[in-house]
């Protein structure tokens, strides 16, 4: 009985790790179209951990939907952005991923 | 045959193609290529130039099959192959002669020398620096002899040329420059007049009006102008005094753009001829294409 008590509290705790995700939002100069995103995106895609990446272009900022574990360095993000023609200006974390 | 290569073209571009953006119709050096990244871009072109003031009453009509793979080696440096594919075909009062092939290649590099990005924005100067190579024949003959230089494939000469290309993007349009110089050489006792030109586009966002989160497709109307000033030909040491002059040509088009690749079409129309003496005049330059980045 103790054991499975044990094993239920373990199990939701991993669920609830496991469904945890963060936002990144990236605000981003020069992108001026779905298309210039998109070639940022395939790269962030790339990275362990991100699970979704849209964009608001009127405002310049990328979501990205990443695990919580996910740690994004500023220098990271503006070697990412520089090679695909952009520039990276800041970052703000979301504590929950807006509706997809 | 025209039609199967520009298919595989079309095949090709659909199979392996990714995520591609805005761009002029009638040049290349505009395309924004980032590091590692490849665009193929392959055109289909219709030209005809009739309108002939000499006795010949010449009528030529070509296609070409232009295809270009663009690299980028750094942020800053991207590199350009074009590599075209022709048939060029002339009627007179007494003859029809024709040919086909590989026309002459051009490599180009361009550097951006100037980047600044804003908000929903950015601006780019780029000079360029480019090598024509004599990839086609210019000694093609049919069963009357050699045909007239006007329809060889190439110019037989190793041509370089340069320029600087200028892009302002916003989120709701696009506008491009060029001016390029190309200083034509001496090959086989024939030299083609230099080229000077000018080309600017503007592309706009006709759709969707509004932009969110799920944006795809974006439907852009295009306005481009080319003005092209050739010098007269240098036949063995002697100017062509047929030869040469000023074309102006305006291009209306559009483009539909995906998520993963961008067809186009637009015309060239000629609004000025200040042509030399008998230099045929242009009818019109149709103009398709597929492209898309890898």
């Amino acid at each position: 009985m103790k054991r499975s008590l044990l094993l239920s509290i373990f199990l939701v705790a991993a669920m609830n790790y496991a469904v945890a995700d963060i936002q990144y939002n990236i605000r981003v100069d020069g992108i001026t179209c779905p298309f210039c995103v998109a070639t940022s995106a395939k790269a962030l895609k790339k990275i362990d951990g991100v699970k979704r990446v849209k964009a608001d272009l009127e405002n310049g900022i990328i979501k990205v939907c990443a695990n919580d574990s996910l740690e994004f360095s500023d220098s990271q993000l503006s070697t990412l952005f520089i090679e695909k023609g952009f520039t990276y200006r800041s970052k703000e974390k979301q504590a929950q991923c807006d509706s997809s | 045959m025209k039609a199967a290569i520009f298919w595989f073209g079309v095949i090709i571009v659909q199979t392996f193609s990714s995520l591609v953006i805005s761009a002029p119709l009638t040049f290349n050096t505009a395309l924004p290529v980032s590091k590692g990244e490849t665009i193929l871009r392959v055109q289909y072109l219709i030209t005809k130039s009739k309108d002939d003031s000499s006795k010949l009453d010449r009528n030529t009509k070509a296609w070409s099959v232009v295809s270009t793979v663009a690299y980028g080696l750094s942020p800053k440096l991207a590199v350009f192959a074009t590599i075209p594919y022709t048939h060029r075909q002339m009627e007179t009062f007494d003859a029809n002669r024709s040919t086909t092939g590989i026309a002459d290649s051009q490599f180009i590099g361009r550097y951006t020398l100037y980047h600044r990005d804003f908000q929903g924005g950015t601006a780019r100067i780029a000079p360029l620096l480019g090598l024509k190579i004599p990839t086609g024949s210019d000694n093609e003959r049919d069963k009357q002899g050699r045909l007239p230089r006007g329809l060889q494939l190439g110019t037989g000469s190793w041509d370089s040329f340069g320029g600087v290309v200028v892009t302002y993007a916003s989120v709701n349009w696009e506008v491009d420059a060029q001016f390029s110089y190309r200083e034509n050489r001496q090959a086989n006792g024939f030299e083609l007049g230099d080229i000077s030109r000018f080309d600017a586009s503007l592309q706009y966002r006709l759709s969707p009006q509004n932009l969110d989160e799920n944006t795809s497709h974006f439907f852009n109307g295009v306005l481009e102008v080319n003005w092209i000033n050739q010098n007269r030909n240098t036949y063995n040491g002697l100017k062509d005094r047929g030869s040469g002059g000023v074309i102006v040509y305006l291009v209306p088009g559009a483009q539909y753009i995906t998520q993963r690749w961008i067809i186009e079409a637009g015309i060239q129309i000629p609004v000025r001829q200040q042509l030399n003496d008998s230099a045929l005049k242009k009818d019109y330059i149709v103009r398709t294409s597929i492209r898309a980045n890898f």
